[in-house]
């Protein structure tokens, strides 16, 4: 039961919490909790060295059973570290794994492999075309937009400064 | 909460002799609609909380013993500006002592009157957060 129910006509309508947005942000900055950098930097080294010996260890495997040159097993590593990764994520252990080792499992190939995968596997209840299509450049769409920007931007540099390529 | 208390006033005008209020969550479907994909392999900060799979009901009627609901006070959106989807506490902490506040105006009561206050899962970032907020506006 309200104590005065009779004035509660007159209630104001400002909110009883008066605190501005700016203030109210720097409250909340204080409270959290900060991200441990230097771990995180030693186990992103840790991890991405790992892969990166992992898929050196597979080329090698290449170089020698199917006797190619370092430049020709270099496809076929990348395929199967892509594999690698999306095995991975569809067993649930990439996120895992990510989530101790931060960048070291997000900048490798593996990395852009998990975030297309992970997309396809979500939006796989929203139908082929309509879900897995439309959303599975979801997050790595960035990196490709940002690519083609990036190389149109150098491509652009080059020809004006007159430094050439390939003809 | 929103349903207990409708719940309670279904009851309360004998609209119904039992009314069932419940609420659920699902982990997958939050972190879907809110944050990343489910399997993608991003580093949560240390403010990141984990939505719970899960539901709590409750069946409310006449009797007259056990515990009652004596009164309830609807709480607003208090969007502060925060963007975070990693800092739910952070975001909903606002809201949380507003509805306190506005409680406590409008029964008269103040927190010395209740043995336990509960809130939502506001977290070890926003208890401290909602804390500090009350303290700032004299409440506790």
């Amino acid at each position: 039961m309200p104590a005065k129910s009779g004035q509660r006509g007159f209630r104001t309508n400002t909110s009883p919490l008066s605190i501005n947005e700016k203030d109210y942000q720097s409250v909340s900055q204080k409270h959290e909790p900060s991200r441990k950098v230097f771990a995180n930097c030693v186990r992103a080294f840790l991890v991405g060295g790992v892969i990166y010996v992992i898929g050196q260890a597979i080329q090698e495997a290449f170089m020698a059973g199917m006797h190619l040159s370092a430049k020709d097993a270099s496809a076929p590593t990348s395929s199967m570290m892509i594999l690698l990764s999306v095995i991975l994520t569809c067993i649930g252990v990439y996120d895992k794994i990510a989530q101790w080792a931060g960048a070291g499992t997000a900048v490798p190939i593996t990395g852009f492999a998990n975030s297309m995968c992970s997309a396809a596997l979500e939006y796989r209840s929203e139908g082929l075309v309509l879900g897995v299509g439309a959303n599975m450049f979801k997050l790595a769409g960035s990196v490709i937009v940002f690519g083609v920007v990036a190389a149109f931007v150098v491509g652009v540099i080059y020809a004006v400064l007159g430094l050439g390529g390939h003809h | 909460m929103e349903s207990l208390a409708l719940a309670a006033l279904i009851v309360d005008s004998e609209a119904g002799d039992y009314v069932l209020a419940g609420t659920t969550s699902h982990n997958c479907t939050a972190e879907k609609q809110f944050r990343y994909p489910n399997e993608y392999g991003s580093q949560k900060p240390p403010s990141a909380q984990y939505t719970v799979t899960g539901s709590g009901a409750v069946v409310l009627g006449h009797a007259k013993t056990g515990t009652v609901v004596d009164c309830a006070t609807i709480g607003r959106v208090m969007d502060m500006g925060i963007k975070d989807p990693f800092n739910m506490g952070g975001a909903m902490a606002p809201a949380a002592a507003d509805t306190l506040l506005s409680h406590f105006r409008d029964t008269g009561r103040d927190p010395g009157y209740y043995d336990l206050i509960v809130t939502g899962d506001l977290a070890s970032v926003g208890l401290p957060i909602a804390k500090e907020l009350l303290k700032k506006m004299g409440s506790i």
